[in-house]
């Protein structure tokens, strides 16, 4: 591996634990900000998740006024432009970004255009083509524990007017700082708990095993496995459990963190499809595929996932399996662990029980085929191929 | 070993000449019912297409038009609908001789690409399926990770033949523009 | 209307109770003859893409041949056909119960069966038309007193409990036949169709009933003449074959680990024979006569087959003829396919004794059996994981290098390390890890002629053949085991002429060959054949040799691409388990394995297919597809 060349990046400052919200005016007032633009949405509003942030500012310096809510479940330019015009107009001088993926990067597409000082997010499509121009300081805030997208290169944005999905792929989208705190996850129902953690899964199995892999990206995938065994299951059945709630937000991270360096393959590039097809959750699409696709990409490379045993399961299992049964098991693994999730959730671990018809299935075979993720999986897959592996999840 | 600007002009011309047959095969094939004509028949007409083997050239530039992918010459474009610019000419003399896969390249960020990523995948996958047709399969197979589609290796090198010229039944002639 | 066909076929739509005409026409009885290939036809036009088996997208197809009831011998068989819960592709499943014969007689070539039934539904078929009766007083019922409840003389197909529970490998039982392959009585159980009967008294009009007649007598004289169809199968049954595949390291023992047991003796069909029969039977018109009858429990029930001796014996290493005797009576009342029970509980069995499941029983110990089985039938406790077959429970526990099947369906007995065309033929088959949709290469392998056992030379092409040539036969309505008779019996023998032909069959591969892709060109019929001059007599088409197996391999080729447009993929599913392709069955012996890629690039070329396995336009051309 190491005579290949690779590339490895994360300058992102990560802040966890208890009141880490507490710290974050310190950081802003370090960098020389003052006014933050507060990227979320009108349900975080709601259920009280922004208060909460700013109540962390109260007693210092920041004057966090600029609020930002009409941001919706799909990150789109309208929205990115909508709030570039407002961060203008409100003088802010930093974006905090507190939400789910479509909030963060909503937050990205706005610092696209911040930081090349032009009028619409359209003109910078691509990867690794920016500047880095006037970056404007930016900290994420999740509040799931899944997509990784506080410590991630890349921001899918919805363009509705023609209808197109635009990737944006840069190194200079990555936020200033991460900041993980309880209070954010702690009320996430099993479900949502269980299908962020599945998401976080396959972040840290594809990394490790797509060909951009490097021992840095992966030292953090199987960082973010070791977590993910001893504590999704426990936070699934008790999500008051801060220790356990706090070791998954973590591991989403780290999981990002991972596969923001070696990318992600077929799970993603399928699961991808199936949300823009078929409307199915992210998390949810990634826990029924990730052991198929597993299987499939194991026909070719037949010890592809033998190591991660050892962090998938445990070290007990790892050295009481035969080495050669080791792939499989790891395997078996990931599917117990899904499984468990469906007893204790009702998480799918079929197709069908998302509600994707059986004729959708070429549709979203034709999507996962353009997804260039499909280009990082160490096996290749065809139309048909992908097919294939969608009937056996069905 | 160094560097030096001989080096560098060889490497250059490689890539020119490389550049030069991929966008001949690319016109011939996508003409004739193959793997890359079910890619392109899905672009958009008028697309335009702008490969740079390194910031400064050589490059390949293409179109969409008429119904097929017409090969534009080896100058650059202004506002090209995607442009794909590899880093260093050391990058692109990997990738262009076969001695490293365009998914590789992709995936070491050996080159940026600027535009619609989900187009540009589709054009890296013909790329891909190219390389296979042009390179014999003894020396294609070090980077390919699975024999792609079968084109037609007659078809992927009748389009180095006149100038780019190629004549088919019921086709008008079309002509390299440069 | 093609003489030879009873005319009609119907459309039943088990949601509305609608019964309606199906259009189908001469040119598809032509071109596709009966049963199986008719039933890919009508399947083909009504399922344009992947469904999930258990929907109402699903259909079932129960279909008949034009030699059905014309005279013929062996000519009972009738096909049933739908995407099988075990592997999600095309199953067709033939039977020679007396179902088929009475469909014709009551005036249909094929059934199809739509929908789901809102209520548990007997369907009566009669001349008069199709009757909805409420089954509710047989739901629950064993096979055996299912049938005996509907009573009467007239043909039945039922399910058991294990179909109403939708077990996977759930079989449709005719009498005391079955078509039970691949799970179609779960597909029956989802639709709530617990029987099916049917009767009348038309007779199909026969082009020329007279010369057909004496072809028929001649042909029936052929078979009691030649070695395998008139004295070592009425003579022994299917469990004649033990004996040789013993010897060829062909029998399936301790889950396909080797192809030997030590306990051959006791569940080979000499010992069946001395100590068990009671008496040989057939289906209706069959003068083969195969089937044993033997006592069980103060009655006289059907004996076990070489596929049960084989899966439920040797495969478990139980040596035991009582107690596969006493297992195969029990899987056929809960209505269970005796060959993936088998094979599921082998690989379970294996599962346990690597610690990846908790299973009562062992290789060689079957105590608590009966629970076992009816666990499974009833989906209770661990059944519910066996009733899922063996891919299924090799993705939640592992192993499934030793998972023995092929796109889903568990393998026959026959160990394919000591007969690599049979290995291709498990790979390649439409329906799954089956040794007769394979093509049966296995009787050119050591079975009945005696090719080399473990060389890739020439296999595929044969393979190709009797393929061709099964489905042919299969959907004219006779009886497969008609087609040993194909070969002279001299060959079957051992003798001079006989070495010398297996030596040279081994580069007669390109002769093969030609005649797989030029068939048309025999428009005669050969003696070697019967199938297809009787088929020309009952329906006036002059197919000649030539045109009877083009319609096979036709039929063989629309199946594969129906199973393509419900999602098969040549890659992955023409293929073998790791056991069989990768471990030596005699280690150190590098021949005991079976090349699948190799010989299955030559089987795709040899077909007209691409490197993926799909057929090519030329080739569906040619065939009018």
């Amino acid at each position: 591996m190491l005579n290949q060349y690779f590339e490895f990046y994360n300058p992102v400052k990560i802040l966890s634990g208890k009141n880490a919200l507490e710290h974050i005016p310190h950081e802003l007032l370090t960098i020389g900000c003052s006014k933050p633009l507060i990227l979320t949405n009108q349900m975080l509003k709601d259920i009280g998740v922004l208060k909460i942030l700013l109540d962390a500012f109260s007693g210092s310096e920041i004057e966090a006024t600029a609020v930002f809510t009409d941001v919706p479940q799909d990150s789109s330019v309208e929205t990115v432009n909508k709030a570039v015009q407002y961060y203008r107009e409100t003088a802010c001088d930093s974006v905090i970004a507190i939400g789910g993926g479509s909030v963060i990067d909503t937050a990205k597409g706005l610092g696209i255009v911040i930081s090349q000082g032009g009028e619409d997010l359209r003109n910078y499509m691509g990867a690794e083509t920016l500047k880095r121009g006037k970056k404007a300081p930016f900290i994420a805030i999740p509040t799931t524990a899944g997509t990784g997208s506080e410590v991630t290169l890349v921001a899918v944005i919805k363009d509705h007017e023609r209808n197109l999905k635009m990737e944006f792929v840069s190194y200079h989208l990555l936020p200033d700082a991460a900041v993980l705190d309880p209070r954010l996850t702690v009320s996430l129902p099993p479900r949502i708990t269980a299908s962020t953690g599945m998401d976080a899964l396959t972040h840290a199995i594809e990394a490790y095993t797509c060909i951009q892999a490097n021992p840095l990206s992966s030292a953090y995938a199987i960082s973010a496995m070791a977590l993910i065994r001893e504590n999704l299951i426990p936070c699934v059945k008790d999500g008051k459990n801060e220790s356990c709630r706090m070791a998954l937000a973590n591991a989403s991270l780290i999981a990002g963190a991972a596969f923001s360096n070696s990318m992600v393959g077929l799970v993603h590039a399928m699961g991808h499809a199936l949300g823009g097809v078929c409307g199915v959750p992210h998390g949810d699409a990634m826990g029924i595929l990730l052991p198929y696709c597993m299987e499939y990409n194991s026909r070719a490379e037949k010890e592809l996932y033998s190591e991660l045993l050892l962090h998938i399961k445990g070290e007990e299992a790892y050295t009481a399996t035969p080495k050669e049964s080791r792939n499989e098991a790891a395997i078996v693994a990931v599917r117990s662990m899904l499984h468990a999730c469906n007893s204790l959730c009702g998480l799918p671990v079929k197709l069908s029980d998302t509600g994707v018809k059986t004729g959708d299935l070429g549709r979203v075979a034709d999507a996962a085929q353009n997804d260039g993720a499909l280009l990082m999986n160490p096996v290749e897959a065809g139309k048909d191929d992908i097919i294939w592996i969608l009937k056996q999840a069905y | 070993m160094p560097n030096k600007p001989a080096r560098k002009s060889m490497k250059k011309f490689i890539c020119a000449t490389v550049l030069n047959l991929l966008g001949r095969s690319f016109s011939s094939l996508s003409l004739t019912d193959s793997p890359i004509k079910n890619e392109t028949d899905k672009w958009a007409d008028g697309i335009r297409i702008l490969v740079a083997a390194c910031p400064s050239g050589p490059y390949l530039s293409l179109k969409k038009a008429s119904g097929r992918v017409q090969y534009t010459g080896g100058k650059y474009i202004e506002n090209a609908d995607l442009f794909i610019e590899f880093k260093s000419i050391e990058s692109g003399v990997r990738a262009l001789t076969g001695l490293m896969s365009i998914h590789d390249a992709f995936a070491q960020h050996r080159f940026t690409l600027k535009g619609d990523i989900f187009f540009g995948m589709s054009v890296v996958r013909c790329l891909y399926i190219i390389e296979a047709a042009l390179f014999p399969w003894f020396y294609a197979k070090r980077i390919i990770k699975r024999r792609p589609p079968k084109v037609s290796k007659w078809r992927a090198y009748t389009g180095l033949i006149g100038n780019g010229k190629i004549k088919q039944r019921g086709l008008k002639s079309v002509e390299s523009v440069l | 209307m093609i003489c030879g066909y009873a005319g009609k076929v119907i459309k039943i739509d088990l949601a509305e109770r609608n019964v309606s005409e199906y259009p189908l026409s001469d040119e598809d009885r032509k071109n596709y003859i009966g049963g199986k290939g008719l039933a890919a036809k009508i399947i083909f036009d009504l399922i344009k893409g992947i469904i999930e088996p258990f929907s109402k997208d699903n259909v079932i197809v129960v279909s008949t041949g034009p030699l059905n009831g014309v005279g013929a011998p062996s000519s009972a068989r009738f096909n049933v056909s739908g995407i099988s819960p075990l592997t999600g592709l095309l199953a067709s499943s033939n039977c020679g119960g007396n179902f088929g014969l009475n469909l014709k007689r009551a005036g249909y070539d094929a059934v199809i069966l739509t929908g789901r039934a809102q209520e548990k539904t007997h369907l009566e078929i009669t001349e008069e038309g199709v009757a909805f009766r409420d089954a509710s007083g047989i739901w629950g019922e064993t096979t055996s007193k299912t049938q005996e409840i509907l009573g009467g003389k007239r043909g039945m197909l039922v399910i058991g409990p294990a179909g109403e529970n939708l077990v996977r490998y759930a079989g449709i039982w005719s009498g005391e036949r079955t078509a039970g392959r691949a799970g179609l009585g779960a597909v029956l159980g989802y639709m709530n169709v617990k029987a099916i009967t049917a009767a009348g008294n038309k007779k199909a009009e026969v082009y020329d009933r007279d010369k057909l007649k004496i072809h028929c007598a001649k042909w029936v004289k052929k078979l009691q003449n030649h070695p395998m169809t008139g004295k070592q199968l009425p003579d022994r049954g299917t469990a004649s074959l033990v004996l040789p595949m013993q010897k060829n390291r062909q029998l399936a023992t301790k889950n396909y680990r080797y192809g030997r047991f030590e306990q051959y003796e006791n569940i080979c069909g000499e010992m069946l024979k001395d100590k068990y029969l009671i008496r040989n039977s057939g289906c209706l018109t069959c003068p083969i006569r195969c089937s044993r009858v033997v006592p069980y429990q103060g009655k006289e029930i059907k004996g076990p087959e070489l596929e049960t001796i084989g899966l439920l014996g040797s495969n478990l290493l139980n040596g035991d003829m009582d107690k596969i005797i006493h297992m195969n009576y029990v899987l056929d009342e809960l209505g269970l396919d005796t060959m993936t029970t088998g094979g599921v509980l082998g690989f379970a069995m294996e599962l346990a004794e690597n610690g990846l499941l908790d299973f009562p029983l062992s290789f060689g110990n079957l105590e608590g059996i009966d629970k076992l089985l009816e666990d499974i039938a009833y989906r209770r406790g661990i059944g519910d994981l066996l009733a899922e077959g063996t891919r299924i429970m090799a993705r939640k526990l592992g192993g499934s290098a030793y998972a023995i099947q092929v796109k889903g369906m568990e393998l026959a007995a026959y160990e394919p390390r000591g007969a690599v065309g049979q290995g291709l033929g498990y790979a390649v088959a439409n329906r799954g890890g089956c040794h007769l949709n394979a093509g049966y290469p296995i009787i050119l392998e050591g079975l009945g002629l005696r090719m080399n056992r473990y060389t890739k030379l020439s296999k595929a092409k044969f393979a190709i053949f009797t393929q061709n040539l099964m489905d042919a036969v299969s959907s004219a309505g006779i009886c497969l085991f008609t087609t040993y008779a194909v070969f002279p019996g001299i060959v079957y023998k051992r003798n001079p002429v006989a070495w010398l032909t297996a030596r040279i069959l081994k580069f007669a591969g390109p002769v093969v060959g030609f005649l797989n892709r030029h068939s048309n060109l025999i428009r005669i019929n050969v003696p070697l054949l019967p199938h297809s001059k009787a088929y020309e007599l009952a329906t006036g088409l002059k197919t000649g040799f030539g045109g009877f197996i083009k319609a096979g391999e036709r039929i063989y080729n629309l199946e594969r691409l129906i199973n393509l447009r419900l999602g098969m993929n040549g890659e992955m599913d023409d293929d073998l388990p790791q056991r069989l392709k990768d471990e030596e069955q005699v280690p150190g012996d590098r021949r005991t394995k079976v090349p699948i890629k190799k010989l299955k690039s030559a089987y795709y070329k040899a077909r007209g297919w691409n490197e993926r396995g799909v057929p090519g336009d030329k080739r569906l051309k040619k065939l009018g597809l």
